[in-house]
């Protein structure tokens, strides 16, 4: 690899070198313009290489989505170091859980999260700096004293294949899995989405997922390949559908990428397709199946609106995607995650290990430019496909339909949660014995039920209540995984070969699920 | 009863019966709903349809997720908007 290797923090200080008058940012109601959010990254690497980041070195960001959380990763970036987005809203164990598995650095981090992260006593958070990003104005070491200026850092240098980033997803075993995106693998997916949208300076990308979430990838930095503007969505917007729907059309949002649920509960809650005159230019979402009726609705109202689904877990960025045409009026099924995308080559195997012909299911390999260095203390997957664990359904010569899963792996609202890691959390709690997680209900009425079994003891023993077991798993897990359910057994129904049986688990949540719709 | 208490109830009511699927112990005023994702992006739909049909009430744009993550200050926001007619919602549901 050459020292030329193009880097992902080089799209921000392009533009800005191009237009530094241009607004590069909107959040919490402040807009900065390229070249102060230029100055700001810079000042963000120099506090950071005072705090002792070096290369390769990994930076946490524990951050509500804001200026000073993307002038931080950018300082991170700028100094050949990778940054590690870390939930917001996730409790500070498991916060420290991610940061020290990854053994980052530094930590940017507002001084309430720094007295819990202390709380919570992470191993090996007595060695990394931590850094305070409270008001507007830059970062301060947690001790009070501002870093000394150090010359600026316009921009890294080395190759592209280089850890640019780590996100943090569910992981099988209890333990949360740090998915490691290189800058190359990034840029393929941005420059890929840059294309496919036409970007442009006069674009305004609306930022609604977290930046612990892979979405967020796109709003970012194609808006800054293209020298436009991102508007961050506030966070208390998330609580209203009317909400998001002023603030797509009070910001002129031309380019939109969300889960389909952000955009169910606008359309049905906030009036979405009362809008006059729609600012979008592209309408995107992710995450999980968007129900056809929805799409439909949208096609409807809006018959010249782009509107692409994209497709691909953490580990490959994007790297399938269809453009809605048409939608023709028997079709019940969501609509298609499309074809290969980003350079990238895609294919499904069936149960009988060879490519699905067209008809036919099987699960989805990918390999490409995409695809992820590796999980973070794993070895690096090289050049090696990924197999995405997803089942499709080969509909033509190079598109898919997504079918499902045939493992644990379950979507609440577009938010990926591995049971494994729900039921350690509650095999956690001295009150169970055994526990098993299950997704009942589709889209917006999902819900995580467990099935718990106690400890031994005499029958009429009281069981912990919904509460408590809510409380258990908003110490250690983030919001989308804590149950919405809990049901106490004597014990768990096994198949013949001693598993839980989770396929009789899902039909009884199902029931149960019915029963409470019936009307009383 | 006092105007606090009957919406204090009529909320607890209606997070345990909607939210919780009746069980409802050891929910308090000060549990903090929001951290134990009771409410979130859905359930706010639901609750802000309820106060607007029991209170007469809407929450105002830029509400911030403190001022609905527990009983207590969500009752103490109603009551609030309860004293500010220019808030109440004029057609009722």
């Amino acid at each position: 690899m050459s020292g030329s290797d193009r880097r992902l923090d080089w799209l921000l200080s392009t533009s800005a070198r191009r237009a530094p008058g241009a607004p590069a940012l909107r959040a919490g109601g402040r807009e900065v313009t390229y070249g102060q959010l230029d100055e700001m990254a810079d000042h963000a690497a120099s506090a950071l290489a005072a705090a002792g980041v070096a290369p390769a070195d990994r930076v946490g960001v524990w951050l509500d989505k804001s200026t000073a959380a993307v002038a931080a990763m950018q300082g991170a970036l700028r100094l050949g170091a990778a940054y590690v987005p870390v939930d917001p809203a996730s409790p500070a164990s498991r916060a420290a859980t991610i940061l020290s598995d990854c053994a980052v650095a530094a930590v940017v981090t507002t001084a309430d999260r720094a007295a819990r992260l202390a709380e919570a006593g992470a191993d090996g958070a007595a060695h990394t700096r931590i850094l305070v990003a409270d008001g507007p104005d830059g970062l301060r070491f947690a001790g009070g004293a501002a870093p000394t200026d150090r010359p600026p850092q316009r921009a890294s240098q080395g190759s592209a294949r280089e850890l640019a980033y780590i996100l943090y997803t569910s992981g099988s075993t209890g333990r949360p899995k740090g998915v490691c995106i290189s800058h190359e693998a990034a840029l393929a997916f941005v420059d890929w989405a840059v294309d496919l949208v036409g970007a442009r300076p006069a674009d305004v990308f609306a930022n609604h997922a977290p930046f612990h979430f892979d979405l967020s990838v796109l709003d970012l930095y194609a808006a800054f390949s293209a020298g436009a503007c991102v508007s961050v969505v506030p966070e208390a917007a998330a609580y209203s559908p009317r909400s998001l729907v002023d603030f797509l059309t009070g910001e002129r949002i031309t380019v939109w990428y969300s889960v389909p649920s952000a955009l169910m509960l606008m359309i049905e809650h906030g009036g979405l397709l009362d809008i006059e005159d729609l600012p979008l230019r592209h309408l995107l979402f992710a995450g999980e199946p968007f129900p056809i009726r929805f799409v439909r609705t949208l096609r409807q109202r809006w018959p010249g609106l782009p509107m692409h689904n994209l497709y691909g877990p953490t580990e490959t960025n994007v790297c399938t995607a269809f453009t809605v045409g048409e939608i023709d009026p028997e079709r019940a099924r969501p609509v298609p995650i499309g074809k290969a995308t980003c350079g990238d080559r895609v294919w499904a195997v069936t149960d009988g290990g060879r490519e699905a012909a067209v008809g036919e299911e099987g699960v989805l390999w990918v390999s490409g430019p995409t695809v992820m260095l590796g999980y973070w203390g794993h070895p690096p997957v090289g050049d090696a496909p990924y197999c995405t664990g997803d089942v499709v359904r080969r509909i033509d010569g190079e598109n898919f339909d997504y079918a499902g899963r045939r493992d644990d792996m379950m979507k609440v609202r577009g938010h990926r949660i591995e049971a494994g890691e729900v039921e350690s959390c509650l095999l956690a709690h001295p009150e169970v014995r055994e526990a098993a997680v299950v997704v009942t209900g589709e889209g917006m009425s999902a819900r995580l039920v467990a099935y718990l079994a106690g400890q031994d003891g005499d029958g009429e023993r009281r069981r912990p209540s919904l509460i408590a077991m809510k409380q258990h798993c908003a110490a250690r897990l983030p919001r989308s995984m804590i149950v919405d359910a809990v049901r106490w057994l004597p014990e768990l129904p096994r198949t013949g070969n001693g598993k839980v049986d989770r396929l009789t688990l899902r039909r009884w949540a199902a029931e149960q699920n019915e029963k409470k719709r019936e009307p009383a | 009863m006092s105007a606090e208490k009957r919406i204090l109830d009529a909320l607890y009511e209606f997070v345990a019966r909607e939210l919780l699927d009746g069980e409802a112990d050891e929910l308090t005023p000060t549990t903090n709903l929001l951290a134990l994702g009771v409410i979130d992006s859905l359930s706010m739909v639901s609750l802000r349809v309820f106060m607007e049909r029991t209170f007469g009430v809407r929450l105002p744009d830029g509400v911030q997720p403190e001022d609905f993550a527990t009983l207590n200050a969500l009752a103490e926001m109603i009551q609030r908007l309860e004293g500010k007619p220019g808030e109440a919602v004029k057609r009722l549901a």
